[in-house]
Protein backbone atom coordinates (compact mmCIF):
# COMPACT_ATOMS: atom_id res chain seq x y z
CA UNK A 1 0.00 0.00 0.00
CA UNK A 2 1.67 3.62 -1.12
CA UNK A 3 1.63 6.37 1.18
CA UNK A 4 -1.50 8.23 0.11
CA UNK A 5 -3.90 5.23 0.22
CA UNK A 6 -2.64 4.03 3.34
CA UNK A 7 -2.95 7.83 4.58
CA UNK A 8 -6.95 7.78 2.92
CA UNK A 9 -7.42 4.72 5.18
CA UNK A 10 -6.28 6.24 8.31
CA UNK A 11 -8.17 9.31 7.70
CA UNK A 12 -11.60 7.56 6.78
CA UNK A 13 -11.49 5.23 9.87
CA UNK A 14 -10.45 7.82 12.11
CA UNK A 15 -12.89 10.72 11.02
CA UNK A 16 -15.47 7.72 11.32
CA UNK A 17 -13.79 6.97 15.27
CA UNK A 18 -14.10 10.77 16.13
CA UNK A 19 -17.76 11.07 14.47
CA UNK A 20 -16.26 14.33 12.39
CA UNK A 21 -16.11 14.79 8.96
CA UNK A 22 -13.22 16.47 7.21
CA UNK A 23 -10.80 15.83 10.53
CA UNK A 24 -8.22 17.72 9.76
CA UNK A 25 -4.89 15.71 10.00
CA UNK A 26 -2.99 17.21 12.47
CA UNK A 27 -6.05 17.65 15.43
CA UNK A 28 -5.37 15.51 18.95
CA UNK A 29 -8.44 13.35 18.58
CA UNK A 30 -8.06 12.48 22.55
CA UNK A 31 -6.85 16.52 23.24
CA UNK A 32 -9.87 17.65 22.01
CA UNK A 33 -11.80 14.66 23.47
CA UNK A 34 -13.42 13.81 20.24
CA UNK A 35 -12.84 9.99 21.30
CA UNK A 36 -13.93 8.46 23.92
CA UNK A 37 -12.41 6.03 26.24
CA UNK A 38 -12.95 3.04 23.90
CA UNK A 39 -10.85 4.68 21.02
CA UNK A 40 -7.66 3.48 21.81
CA UNK A 41 -8.29 -0.15 21.54
CA UNK A 42 -10.51 0.27 18.38
CA UNK A 43 -7.68 1.99 16.70
CA UNK A 44 -5.28 -0.66 17.77
CA UNK A 45 -7.09 -3.33 15.90
CA UNK A 46 -8.07 -1.37 13.04
CA UNK A 47 -3.90 -0.67 12.53
CA UNK A 48 -3.31 -4.29 13.05
CA UNK A 49 -5.61 -5.78 11.19
CA UNK A 50 -5.10 -3.76 8.06
CA UNK A 51 -1.47 -2.83 8.21
CA UNK A 52 -0.33 -6.27 9.23
CA UNK A 53 1.89 -4.68 12.45
CA UNK A 54 1.93 -6.02 15.93
CA UNK A 55 1.62 -2.65 18.32
CA UNK A 56 4.18 -3.36 20.84
CA UNK A 57 4.56 -2.04 24.16
CA UNK A 58 7.02 0.51 23.27
CA UNK A 59 4.90 1.55 20.77
CA UNK A 60 2.39 2.66 23.53
CA UNK A 61 2.44 6.40 23.47
CA UNK A 62 -0.15 8.86 22.82
CA UNK A 63 2.36 11.23 20.21
CA UNK A 64 1.94 7.90 17.89
CA UNK A 65 -2.34 7.83 17.94
CA UNK A 66 -3.26 11.07 18.52
CA UNK A 67 -4.30 12.23 14.89
CA UNK A 68 -3.80 11.46 11.44
CA UNK A 69 -0.78 12.71 10.79
CA UNK A 70 0.94 10.80 13.73
CA UNK A 71 -0.88 7.41 13.09
CA UNK A 72 0.77 8.06 9.64
CA UNK A 73 4.10 8.54 10.62
CA UNK A 74 3.80 5.85 13.34
CA UNK A 75 2.82 3.51 10.12
CA UNK A 76 5.51 4.51 8.57
CA UNK A 77 7.91 3.86 10.85
CA UNK A 78 6.93 0.38 11.50
CA UNK A 79 6.79 -0.36 7.85
CA UNK A 80 10.27 0.82 7.67
CA UNK A 81 11.20 -1.85 10.62
CA UNK A 82 9.25 -4.32 9.41
CA UNK A 83 10.41 -3.90 5.73
CA UNK B 1 -30.35 -23.94 19.47
CA UNK B 2 -26.87 -22.83 19.95
CA UNK B 3 -25.04 -26.08 18.86
CA UNK B 4 -26.01 -25.19 15.05
CA UNK B 5 -23.18 -22.30 15.05
CA UNK B 6 -20.72 -24.13 17.00
CA UNK B 7 -17.69 -25.70 15.28
CA UNK B 8 -17.63 -29.58 16.23
CA UNK B 9 -14.78 -28.52 19.13
CA UNK B 10 -17.05 -25.79 20.24
CA UNK B 11 -19.69 -28.35 20.69
CA UNK B 12 -17.41 -30.71 22.23
CA UNK B 13 -16.23 -27.92 24.86
CA UNK B 14 -19.72 -27.17 25.69
CA UNK B 15 -20.47 -30.82 25.89
CA UNK B 16 -17.69 -30.84 28.89
CA UNK B 17 -18.51 -27.83 30.10
CA UNK B 18 -22.18 -28.38 30.90
CA UNK B 19 -21.24 -31.57 32.10
CA UNK B 20 -19.44 -30.35 34.51
CA UNK B 21 -21.43 -27.48 35.70
CA UNK B 22 -24.50 -30.41 35.91
CA UNK B 23 -22.03 -32.41 38.41
CA UNK B 24 -19.88 -29.54 39.85
CA UNK B 25 -21.27 -26.30 39.95
CA UNK B 26 -25.17 -26.41 39.91
CA UNK B 27 -25.86 -28.83 42.85
CA UNK B 28 -23.99 -27.08 45.38
CA UNK B 29 -24.48 -23.26 43.92
CA UNK B 30 -27.59 -21.92 46.99
CA UNK B 31 -25.17 -23.63 49.66
CA UNK B 32 -22.36 -21.42 48.14
CA UNK B 33 -24.15 -18.44 48.11
CA UNK B 34 -25.80 -18.74 51.30
CA UNK B 35 -22.20 -19.05 52.95
CA UNK B 36 -21.25 -16.60 50.93
CA UNK B 37 -18.10 -19.14 49.65
CA UNK B 38 -16.77 -21.27 46.87
CA UNK B 39 -14.86 -24.25 48.18
CA UNK B 40 -11.57 -24.35 46.87
CA UNK B 41 -12.11 -27.67 45.39
CA UNK B 42 -14.31 -26.79 42.68
CA UNK B 43 -11.37 -23.39 42.02
CA UNK B 44 -8.99 -26.04 41.57
CA UNK B 45 -11.29 -28.44 39.29
CA UNK B 46 -11.72 -25.46 37.10
CA UNK B 47 -7.88 -24.95 36.87
CA UNK B 48 -6.89 -28.79 36.90
CA UNK B 49 -8.98 -29.02 33.47
CA UNK B 50 -7.28 -25.98 32.34
CA UNK B 51 -10.18 -23.87 31.92
CA UNK B 52 -8.49 -20.83 34.27
CA UNK B 53 -6.14 -20.66 31.70
CA UNK B 54 -8.11 -21.33 28.97
CA UNK B 55 -8.05 -17.98 27.02
CA UNK B 56 -4.58 -18.28 26.85
CA UNK B 57 -2.83 -18.45 24.08
CA UNK B 58 -1.25 -22.55 23.79
CA UNK B 59 2.27 -20.98 23.98
CA UNK B 60 1.74 -19.57 26.87
CA UNK B 61 0.53 -22.91 28.22
CA UNK B 62 -3.30 -22.52 27.72
CA UNK B 63 -5.84 -24.19 25.85
CA UNK B 64 -6.37 -21.17 23.21
CA UNK B 65 -9.77 -20.82 23.60
CA UNK B 66 -11.42 -18.41 20.90
CA UNK B 67 -13.73 -15.74 22.11
CA UNK B 68 -17.27 -18.40 21.97
CA UNK B 69 -15.70 -21.20 23.53
CA UNK B 70 -14.61 -18.86 26.36
CA UNK B 71 -18.15 -17.19 26.04
CA UNK B 72 -19.81 -21.16 26.61
CA UNK B 73 -17.46 -21.54 29.61
CA UNK B 74 -18.98 -18.57 30.96
CA UNK B 75 -22.39 -19.60 29.84
CA UNK B 76 -22.09 -23.42 31.04
CA UNK B 77 -20.84 -22.24 34.78
CA UNK B 78 -23.31 -19.28 34.70
CA UNK B 79 -26.33 -21.38 34.44
CA UNK B 80 -25.02 -23.25 37.68
CA UNK B 81 -23.47 -20.43 39.63
CA UNK B 82 -23.67 -16.81 38.43
CA UNK B 83 -20.90 -15.96 41.37
CA UNK B 84 -18.47 -18.60 39.95
CA UNK B 85 -18.41 -16.91 36.35
CA UNK B 86 -16.64 -13.68 38.86
CA UNK B 87 -14.02 -16.08 38.61
CA UNK B 88 -13.53 -16.73 35.29
CA UNK B 89 -13.84 -13.24 34.53
CA UNK B 90 -11.45 -11.22 36.92
CA UNK B 91 -8.53 -13.84 36.40
CA UNK B 92 -8.86 -14.25 32.90
CA UNK B 93 -8.82 -10.38 32.10
CA UNK B 94 -5.65 -10.63 34.22
CA UNK B 95 -4.05 -13.48 32.62
CA UNK B 96 -4.95 -11.84 29.33
CA UNK B 97 -3.38 -8.33 30.33
CA UNK B 98 -0.17 -10.02 31.02
CA UNK B 99 -0.44 -11.88 27.88
CA UNK B 100 -0.89 -9.52 25.64
CA UNK B 101 1.04 -6.13 27.38
CA UNK B 102 3.43 -7.69 30.00
CA UNK B 103 7.00 -7.65 29.85
CA UNK B 104 9.05 -10.66 29.20
CA UNK B 105 10.00 -10.33 33.22
CA UNK B 106 5.98 -10.39 34.13
CA UNK B 107 5.60 -12.94 31.86
CA UNK B 108 7.61 -15.00 33.08
CA UNK B 109 6.95 -14.60 36.93
CA UNK B 110 3.00 -14.54 36.56
CA UNK B 111 2.00 -15.82 33.47
CA UNK B 112 2.73 -19.53 33.86
CA UNK B 113 1.21 -19.63 37.16
CA UNK B 114 -1.85 -18.11 36.37
CA UNK B 115 -2.47 -20.11 33.10
CA UNK B 116 -2.06 -23.23 35.58
CA UNK B 117 -4.65 -22.01 38.26
CA UNK B 118 -1.96 -22.22 40.54
CA UNK B 119 -2.22 -18.31 41.29
CA UNK B 120 -5.83 -16.65 40.99
CA UNK B 121 -5.80 -13.01 39.76
CA UNK B 122 -8.16 -10.42 39.90
CA UNK B 123 -8.93 -6.75 38.65
CA UNK B 124 -8.68 -3.74 40.85
CA UNK B 125 -10.13 -1.06 39.35
CA UNK B 126 -13.68 0.06 40.99
CA UNK B 127 -13.31 2.60 43.64
CA UNK B 128 -16.34 4.08 45.75
CA UNK B 129 -16.54 7.36 44.16
CA UNK B 130 -15.52 5.88 40.48
CA UNK B 131 -16.56 2.78 38.93
CA UNK B 132 -16.99 2.69 35.54
CA UNK B 133 -16.32 6.77 35.24
CA UNK B 134 -12.71 5.32 35.64
CA UNK B 135 -11.31 8.72 34.89
CA UNK B 136 -11.34 10.19 38.22
CA UNK B 137 -9.42 6.98 40.45
CA UNK B 138 -8.13 8.19 43.74
CA UNK B 139 -5.35 5.45 43.84
CA UNK B 140 -2.22 7.52 43.43
CA UNK B 141 1.04 5.68 42.40
CA UNK B 142 4.31 8.03 43.48
CA UNK B 143 7.81 8.09 42.67
CA UNK B 144 10.00 6.50 45.66
CA UNK B 145 13.50 5.74 43.59
CA UNK B 146 12.99 2.59 41.46
CA UNK B 147 9.46 2.08 42.64
CA UNK B 148 6.21 3.53 43.09
CA UNK B 149 4.06 4.18 46.48
CA UNK B 150 0.49 2.94 45.73
CA UNK B 151 -2.13 5.02 48.18
CA UNK B 152 -5.52 4.59 47.88
CA UNK B 153 -8.79 1.84 47.94
CA UNK B 154 -10.65 -0.20 45.77
CA UNK B 155 -13.95 -1.56 46.41
CA UNK B 156 -16.12 -4.34 45.82
CA UNK B 157 -13.25 -6.58 43.58
CA UNK B 158 -14.21 -9.90 42.63
CA UNK B 159 -12.57 -12.98 44.68
CA UNK B 160 -10.34 -10.65 45.43
CA UNK B 161 -10.47 -12.54 49.46
CA UNK B 162 -8.81 -15.73 47.46
CA UNK B 163 -6.55 -13.58 44.88
CA UNK B 164 -2.93 -14.04 44.54
CA UNK B 165 -2.13 -11.05 42.06
CA UNK B 166 -3.58 -8.00 42.08
CA UNK B 167 -4.45 -5.57 38.41
CA UNK B 168 -4.45 -2.12 39.99
CA UNK B 169 -5.78 0.86 38.20
CA UNK B 170 -4.49 4.72 39.67
CA UNK B 171 -3.09 7.92 38.73
CA UNK B 172 0.40 8.30 37.99
CA UNK B 173 1.76 11.88 37.34
CA UNK B 174 -1.64 12.33 36.26
CA UNK B 175 -1.52 9.47 33.75
CA UNK B 176 -4.08 6.55 33.95
CA UNK B 177 -1.46 3.51 35.04
CA UNK B 178 -1.78 -0.22 35.74
CA UNK B 179 0.24 -1.79 38.02
CA UNK B 180 0.45 -5.47 38.88
CA UNK B 181 0.48 -5.85 42.94
CA UNK B 182 0.69 -9.18 44.77
CA UNK B 183 -1.20 -10.27 47.83
CA UNK B 184 1.50 -10.42 50.46
CA UNK B 185 2.95 -6.64 49.91
CA UNK B 186 3.38 -4.62 53.30
CA UNK B 187 0.76 -2.34 53.44
CA UNK B 188 -1.70 -3.97 51.22
CA UNK B 189 -4.79 -5.42 53.48
CA UNK B 190 -7.84 -7.13 51.73
CA UNK B 191 -11.16 -7.33 53.74
CA UNK B 192 -14.00 -9.07 52.89
CA UNK B 193 -16.83 -7.45 51.79
CA UNK B 194 -19.97 -9.45 52.45
CA UNK B 195 -24.39 -9.07 52.51
CA UNK B 196 -24.38 -7.96 49.25
CA UNK B 197 -27.51 -8.54 47.03
CA UNK B 198 -25.90 -11.41 44.67
CA UNK B 199 -22.68 -13.03 43.18
CA UNK B 200 -22.55 -13.61 47.07
CA UNK B 201 -20.40 -16.54 46.64
CA UNK B 202 -18.19 -14.37 44.56
CA UNK B 203 -15.74 -13.39 47.43
CA UNK B 204 -16.07 -9.39 47.09
CA UNK B 205 -13.61 -7.86 48.75
CA UNK B 206 -12.27 -4.18 49.62
CA UNK B 207 -8.37 -3.69 49.11
CA UNK B 208 -6.65 -0.87 51.07
CA UNK B 209 -3.40 0.32 50.16
CA UNK B 210 -0.72 2.28 52.74
CA UNK B 211 2.37 3.26 50.97
CA UNK B 212 2.42 0.33 49.40
CA UNK B 213 6.02 0.01 47.48
CA UNK B 214 5.93 -1.66 44.59
CA UNK B 215 9.07 -1.53 42.27
CA UNK B 216 8.03 0.33 38.95
CA UNK B 217 9.02 -2.81 36.57
CA UNK B 218 5.00 -4.10 37.82
CA UNK B 219 3.95 -1.14 35.75
CA UNK B 220 1.77 -3.26 33.20
CA UNK B 221 2.36 -1.90 29.32
CA UNK B 222 2.96 2.01 29.79
CA UNK B 223 1.58 5.17 32.46
CA UNK B 224 -0.80 6.58 30.11
CA UNK B 225 -2.54 3.52 28.92
CA UNK B 226 -3.70 2.16 31.87
CA UNK B 227 -7.75 2.87 30.84
CA UNK B 228 -7.33 3.59 27.30
CA UNK B 229 -5.65 0.38 26.27
CA UNK B 230 -5.18 -2.10 29.34
CA UNK B 231 -8.68 -1.57 31.27
CA UNK B 232 -10.70 -1.60 28.11
CA UNK B 233 -8.83 -4.30 26.16
CA UNK B 234 -9.19 -6.71 29.31
CA UNK B 235 -12.78 -5.64 29.61
CA UNK B 236 -13.43 -7.00 26.02
CA UNK B 237 -13.33 -10.36 27.75
CA UNK B 238 -15.21 -9.32 31.16
CA UNK B 239 -17.90 -7.49 29.01
CA UNK B 240 -18.15 -11.09 27.30
CA UNK B 241 -17.48 -13.22 30.55
CA UNK B 242 -20.87 -11.23 32.02
CA UNK B 243 -22.91 -11.00 28.31
CA UNK B 244 -22.43 -15.09 28.82
CA UNK B 245 -23.10 -15.46 32.19
CA UNK B 246 -26.93 -13.87 31.60
CA UNK B 247 -27.45 -16.44 28.64
CA UNK B 248 -26.99 -19.18 31.71
CA UNK B 249 -28.89 -17.31 34.10
CA UNK B 250 -31.58 -17.37 31.03
CA UNK B 251 -31.03 -20.75 30.29
CA UNK B 252 -31.43 -21.51 34.23
CA UNK B 253 -34.87 -19.47 34.49
CA UNK B 254 -36.10 -20.99 31.38
CA UNK B 255 -35.85 -24.44 32.81
CA UNK B 256 -36.81 -23.99 36.34
CA UNK B 257 -39.96 -21.97 34.78
CA UNK B 258 -40.63 -24.75 32.73
CA UNK B 259 -40.27 -27.64 35.28
CA UNK B 260 -42.52 -25.65 38.10
CA UNK B 261 -45.34 -25.17 34.90
CA UNK B 262 -45.15 -28.76 34.39
CA UNK B 263 -45.74 -29.89 38.21
CA UNK B 264 -47.56 -27.50 40.02
CA UNK B 265 -51.58 -27.44 39.31
CA UNK B 266 -53.51 -23.82 40.59
CA UNK B 267 -57.56 -23.42 39.95
CA UNK B 268 -57.60 -27.01 39.32
CA UNK B 269 -55.57 -26.59 36.33
CA UNK B 270 -51.54 -27.72 35.55
CA UNK B 271 -49.67 -23.93 35.08
CA UNK B 272 -48.22 -25.20 31.44
CA UNK B 273 -51.92 -25.39 30.69
CA UNK B 274 -52.97 -21.62 31.70
CA UNK B 275 -52.11 -19.21 28.91
CA UNK B 276 -50.28 -16.53 30.95
CA UNK B 277 -48.21 -19.15 31.97
CA UNK B 278 -47.44 -20.32 28.42
CA UNK B 279 -46.76 -16.71 27.38
CA UNK B 280 -44.07 -16.08 30.16
CA UNK B 281 -42.56 -19.06 29.02
CA UNK B 282 -42.51 -18.24 25.36
CA UNK B 283 -41.06 -14.61 26.25
CA UNK B 284 -38.71 -16.23 27.96
CA UNK B 285 -37.74 -18.53 25.16
CA UNK B 286 -37.67 -15.94 22.68
CA UNK B 287 -35.41 -14.14 24.76
CA UNK B 288 -33.17 -16.43 25.13
CA UNK B 289 -32.94 -16.98 21.74
CA UNK B 290 -32.38 -13.65 20.64
CA UNK B 291 -29.56 -13.19 23.30
CA UNK B 292 -27.51 -15.78 21.95
CA UNK B 293 -27.15 -14.78 18.55
CA UNK B 294 -25.97 -11.41 19.94
CA UNK B 295 -23.57 -12.97 21.86
CA UNK B 296 -22.42 -15.05 19.20
CA UNK B 297 -22.32 -12.37 16.58
CA UNK B 298 -19.99 -10.43 19.06
CA UNK B 299 -17.66 -12.93 19.90
CA UNK B 300 -17.17 -14.01 16.15
CA UNK B 301 -16.89 -10.60 15.41
CA UNK B 302 -14.40 -10.50 18.42
CA UNK B 303 -12.00 -13.58 16.37
CA UNK B 304 -12.44 -11.72 13.39
CA UNK B 305 -11.24 -8.77 14.62
CA UNK B 306 -13.85 -7.09 12.67
CA UNK B 307 -14.26 -2.95 13.71
CA UNK B 308 -17.49 -3.04 15.26
CA UNK B 309 -16.36 -5.84 17.58
CA UNK B 310 -16.12 -3.81 20.69
CA UNK B 311 -19.48 -2.11 19.80
CA UNK B 312 -21.49 -5.78 19.65
CA UNK B 313 -19.64 -6.63 22.79
CA UNK B 314 -21.23 -3.86 24.58
CA UNK B 315 -24.53 -4.35 23.22
CA UNK B 316 -24.21 -8.62 23.69
CA UNK B 317 -23.71 -7.30 27.60
CA UNK B 318 -26.98 -4.67 27.61
CA UNK B 319 -28.62 -6.65 25.77
CA UNK B 320 -28.10 -10.81 27.70
CA UNK B 321 -27.69 -8.90 31.04
CA UNK B 322 -31.45 -7.12 30.83
CA UNK B 323 -33.16 -9.91 29.65
CA UNK B 324 -31.69 -12.01 32.21
CA UNK B 325 -33.13 -9.79 34.70
CA UNK B 326 -36.42 -10.49 32.95
CA UNK B 327 -36.50 -13.74 32.88
CA UNK B 328 -35.34 -14.39 36.56
CA UNK B 329 -37.82 -12.00 37.50
CA UNK B 330 -40.40 -13.89 35.16
CA UNK B 331 -39.49 -17.30 36.88
CA UNK B 332 -39.72 -15.68 40.12
CA UNK B 333 -43.33 -15.09 39.68
CA UNK B 334 -43.82 -18.60 38.58
CA UNK B 335 -42.84 -19.82 41.48
CA UNK B 336 -44.80 -17.32 43.91
CA UNK B 337 -43.53 -17.20 47.49
CA UNK B 338 -41.19 -20.69 46.89
CA UNK B 339 -39.26 -18.37 44.35
CA UNK B 340 -38.88 -15.58 47.22
CA UNK B 341 -37.07 -18.28 49.57
CA UNK B 342 -33.56 -17.08 49.44
CA UNK B 343 -32.24 -20.51 49.75
CA UNK B 344 -33.97 -20.95 46.02
CA UNK B 345 -31.78 -21.21 43.07
CA UNK B 346 -34.82 -18.90 41.80
CA UNK B 347 -33.72 -16.44 44.07
CA UNK B 348 -30.22 -16.49 43.45
CA UNK B 349 -30.76 -16.06 39.26
CA UNK B 350 -32.87 -13.13 40.05
CA UNK B 351 -30.30 -11.23 42.78
CA UNK B 352 -27.20 -11.98 40.47
CA UNK B 353 -28.99 -10.97 37.42
CA UNK B 354 -29.05 -8.05 38.50
CA UNK B 355 -25.23 -7.94 39.53
CA UNK B 356 -25.03 -9.07 35.76
CA UNK B 357 -26.67 -5.49 34.72
CA UNK B 358 -23.89 -3.51 36.90
CA UNK B 359 -20.72 -5.28 36.95
CA UNK B 360 -18.17 -4.26 33.87
CA UNK B 361 -19.63 -0.84 33.44
CA UNK B 362 -23.30 -0.13 34.35
CA UNK B 363 -25.64 -0.94 31.68
CA UNK B 364 -26.53 2.48 31.61
CA UNK B 365 -22.60 3.21 31.05
CA UNK B 366 -22.79 0.70 27.98
CA UNK B 367 -25.78 2.59 26.85
CA UNK B 368 -23.90 5.94 26.77
CA UNK B 369 -20.99 4.20 24.76
CA UNK B 370 -23.18 2.47 22.33
CA UNK B 371 -25.04 5.81 21.74
CA UNK B 372 -21.99 7.47 21.02
CA UNK B 373 -20.87 4.80 18.48
CA UNK B 374 -24.06 5.11 17.01
CA UNK B 375 -23.89 9.09 16.46
CA UNK B 376 -20.59 9.16 15.22
CA UNK B 377 -21.54 6.51 12.43
CA UNK B 378 -24.64 8.43 11.10
CA UNK B 379 -22.99 12.05 11.53
CA UNK B 380 -20.19 10.15 9.25
CA UNK B 381 -22.30 8.35 6.93
CA UNK B 382 -24.37 11.68 6.04
CA UNK B 383 -21.42 12.80 3.79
Amino acid sequence: MDVSARKKLVSEYLSKLAGKQDLDDSVDIFETGLVNSLAAIQLISFLEKNFRIKVEIDDLDNANFCSIQAVCNFLERKAVINA
Amino acid sequence: MLNRFLSPSQNQWLHAFEQFSADEVAPYADEWDLHEATPASVVKKLAHNGWLGGLAKEESGGLGFDATTFGLLNMAIGAGSGSLTGLLNVHSMVLKTIEDWGTPEQKQQYLTPLVKGEIIGAFAQTEVGAGGDSKNLSTQFVDDGDALLVNGQKTWITFAQIADLFLVFGKYQGLDTAVLIPKETPGFTITAKKNMLGFKSAYLAVLDFVDVRIPKSHIIGKPGFGQNLISNSALDYGRISVAWAALGVQQAALAASARRANTRSTFGALLADQGIIRGYLAEMSSSLLASQLICLSATKAKESRDEDALEQILQAKLFASHEAGTAAAKAVQIHGGHGCDESNGVSRLYRDAKILQVVEGSNELQKMLIGKEVCNRYSYSAV
